[in-house]
């Protein structure tokens, strides 16, 4: 073949008469340099090992019970014998505990046969004639693909925050929220301002992958001040409106010359968790406020410090670093703080993948690496395989655990398993597990990922769920001065005295934002 | 009793099958091959009642080899559209349960491969790495409830013990035990030899017991 094939002859030969002769001939050579044969492997020990295990296995199976205690499980388990006592009791032990709950299969299967009947994609066959339209429509593609970047480009041309008044608007259930402006404020061309969203309808995605084709903005609706109002009245937590501000505020006015809100505890890992999440609360505002603005720089940059110079942190803390790190970079748009989110995600890959955890605690981490994904930063592709493959999973066994059903119930809407029957199934658990005060604390630490599952579940759920939240959360915001409230660290679960009342703060906060610290995914 | 009836062995005390019962389940199988042959004639209707009919027991077959409901679903899921994509080559000599049990255990075989790819990437370290609750104070509502508590403890170590068993010996006491079929269909399921249900049946009680012993004997 070599002989009558140019190409061939080339990458064989090094013969250099046909186009790009030289650079295939080199591709020949660097192939042939580089593809020796494997290194001599010697098989006979790791063969004679495993013929001894196999052998010892074997040796075992059949020494493993007399021949009594045999024939009474073959009776029992392949005959119709009574057994004795201690069979019979092992058998209920492992035949009785922990049935799966129960699911109905039907509608998936239903779905997934439509797809099986589906026709198959129609191959097209190229004729004699056909290299011409070939080279048309690679010059078509390429005409198309140079006005799209063109497009692009001029669409993300920085936008100006204009503070022209927003208002949510709702098509039904699902059928996605609308956002408007008024006639105040000016356009300049961008996408992002509240003025061109009036225009440009905002389709919602059914996942969040489905974010980036469509040219969705995550944080769409924490970026205006009047947005992020209409959102709360929208889910019917406008009541909250007051409690945000003055938590925030508060929090804003906590911050410390170091970058710190408040007095540290000494407690490596508390201090950066209580930090990141203040951080987090305040990000959830939006970086529209100079002084939060100012107070988030300062704090991003304490986080980034004690994550380069405290290796050792659990992944919890981590996780909730790099989301404030990442969201930071987000909002900001700053480079040096996206290499610092980058570097810090980076860091959290450590091989081991992340746990669920008690109250859901690792969702921080899954949160930071798919809200990364969606801002197009840099990252490590297998703490996010891991964080796919070990956070979406439902938990029947820990069906009181609500932080844990919620991190599952939620991460499972953001893949688009929403259809799911074990989905719905976590939803309803959750309504029977509304926010309650116990021992006369809340607990929005647990609260955080079911809330945000219940809003994108919707309806009756989301209204019962953040009813309950409400009258839990809101009456624990203690005004401490004009337009300023904490919640104090005895009234909510895992906060002690050091540093309590900010992260007790930070955590209510943060649960009453979720109405717009993510655009919601559509239904169906 | 008939050779094709059978209950799992701690049901049979309760509800020992008299000829009726295992009349009307003869006539359930013999009308599970007619619903196989509807398949094979491309209705999907069937294949729906066929999910009715043993989706609850073939979402326990995965559940109790796995634990993790998700998958469970997702695989028992996949067995009845592999059912229908293989329509075609289903030959109504083998009972319908074993054929769909057959199906399921080479679904699970692939299952396991996939989760040996990612083996590297899967290092789990169960809940080590979350250390920052205990530092936030351990949760307390598990605790709140003793018999909860030991249910879950119990519970716990039946999972423990079920997973340590070798991946061959797990499914056959899972399929004799739980779904009470008999050596010679998880034989047929199985594809092996008799003689090695037997062989691994016996490993399988023998390290389920002494794993187990103060629970059996409590």
């Amino acid at each position: 073949m070599s002989d009558t094939d140019p190409i061939l002859r080339a990458i064989s030969d090094g013969n250099t008469s046909c186009p790009d002769g030289r650079a295939l001939a080199q591709l020949g050579e660097l192939v042939r340099t580089h593809s020796g044969p494997p290194r001599a492997v010697d098989l006979v020990n790791r063969v004679r090992s495993q013929l001894d295990s196999d052998a010892v296995r074997i040796v075992d199976e059949v020494e493993s019970l007399s021949a009594d205690e045999q024939s009474a499980v073959d009776g029992l388990w392949d005959g119709d014998q009574p057994g004795s006592p201690e069979l019979m009791r092992l058998s209920e032990l492992i035949g009785g505990i922990a049935p799966p709950a129960a699911i109905d299969l039907t509608a998936a299967v239903r779905r997934s046969l439509k797809q099986v009947e589906a026709p198959a994609a129609t191959t097209i066959t190229l004729d004699s004639t056909s290299r011409w339209r070939m080279w048309s429509a690679v010059i078509a593609v390429h005409v198309a693909a140079i006005l799209a970047i063109t497009l692009f480009q001029n669409a993300m041309q920085p936008p100006s925050l204009v503070s022209a008044p927003a208002v949510v608007t709702t098509s039904g259930d699902g059928g996605g929220v609308g956002i408007g402006a008024g006639t105040d404020g000016h356009s300049d061309g961008s996408l992002r301002t509240a003025r061109d969203l009036q225009v440009l309808p905002v389709h919602l995605p059914g996942q969040w992958s489905d974010l980036q084709a469509k040219g969705g903005d995550l944080f769409l609706l924490r970026r205006f001040p009047e947005v992020r109002q209409a959102a709360l009245s929208h889910y019917g937590m406008a009541a909250s409106h007051d409690a945000i501000e003055q938590g925030v505020a508060w929090l804003t006015a906590q911050s410390t010359a170091t970058g710190t809100f408040g007095a540290l505890s000494g407690a490596a890992d508390r201090d950066l968790a209580t930090q990141s999440l203040a951080t987090l609360a305040l990000i959830g505002e939006g970086l529209d406020d100079h002084a939060r603005m100012r107070a988030v720089r300062s704090a991003l940059g304490w986080i980034d410090t004690q994550l380069t110079n405290h290796s050792v942190h659990t992944d919890v803390a981590t996780g909730m670093a790099c989301l404030a790190l990442v969201e930071g970079a987000t909002l900001s748009g700053d480079a040096l703080l996206r290499l610092q989110a980058e570097q810090a995600l980076r860091d959290c890959d450590h091989g081991d993948a992340p746990q669920p955890g008690a109250a859901g605690l690792g969702g921080f981490t899954l949160l930071a690496l798919e809200t990364a994904v969606q801002e197009n930063l840099s990252v490590p592709p297998r703490s996010l395989i891991q964080a796919r493959r070990s956070l979406a999973r439902s938990l029947p066994q820990q069906e009181n655990d609500y932080g844990r059903i919620g991190l599952a119930a939620f991460a499972r809407m953001i893949y688009g398993m929403r259809e799911q029957p074990s989905t719905a199934r976590e939803i309803h658990l959750l309504t029977t597990l509304l926010p309650a005060m116990h021992d006369g604390q809340s607990d929005p630490l647990g609260w955080f990922f079911p809330t945000l599952a219940m809003r994108e579940a919707g309806g009756g759920a989301w209204e019962r769920w953040s009813a309950a939240l409400q009258n839990t959360l809101l009456p624990q915001f203690q005004s401490v001065g004009p337009g300023l409230a904490r919640v104090h660290a005895s009234q909510v679960h895992y906060a002690d005295a050091h540093g309590g009342d900010v992260f007790a703060t930070s955590l209510a906060v943060l649960d009453l934002q979720v109405p717009y610290r993510y655009v919601p995914l559509a239904h169906n | 009793m008939s050779d094709d009836v059978r209950l799992p062995p701690q049901m049979r005390a309760v509800a020992p099958l008299d000829d009726a019962a295992a009349s009307a389940i003869r006539a359930r199988d013999e009308g599970d091959i007619r619903l196989m042959e509807r398949i094979r004639d491309g209705d999907q209707d069937a294949v729906i009642l066929l999910v009715e009919r043993f989706q609850h027991e073939l979402v326990g077959f995965f559940y109790h080899l796995c634990w993790d409901q998700l998958v469970a679903e997702e695989l028992a899921h996949d067995v009845f559209v592999n059912v229908y994509r293989s329509r075609s080559r289903y030959q109504a000599t083998a009972k319908v349960r074993t054929y769909l049990y057959r199906i399921a255990h080479n679904l699970w075989i692939d299952h396991l491969r996939r989760q040996r790819r990612h083996l590297s990437l899967d290092a789990e370290l169960g809940e080590q790495s979350l250390r920052l609750v205990n530092t936030l104070k351990a949760p307390t509502t598990l605790d709140e409830d003793e018999r909860g508590a030991r249910n879950l403890v119990i519970r716990t170590r039946v999972q423990e013990a079920l997973a340590n068993l070798p991946e061959g010996q797990r499914e056959v006491f899972v399929l004799a035990n739980n779904h009470g079929m008999k050596y010679q269909d998880i034989a047929t399921t199985l594809s092996i030899p008799e003689g090695t249900v037997k062989s691994r049946m016996h490993n399988a009680v023998r390290a389920l017991r002494a794993e187990l012993t103060d629970l059996i004997d409590a």
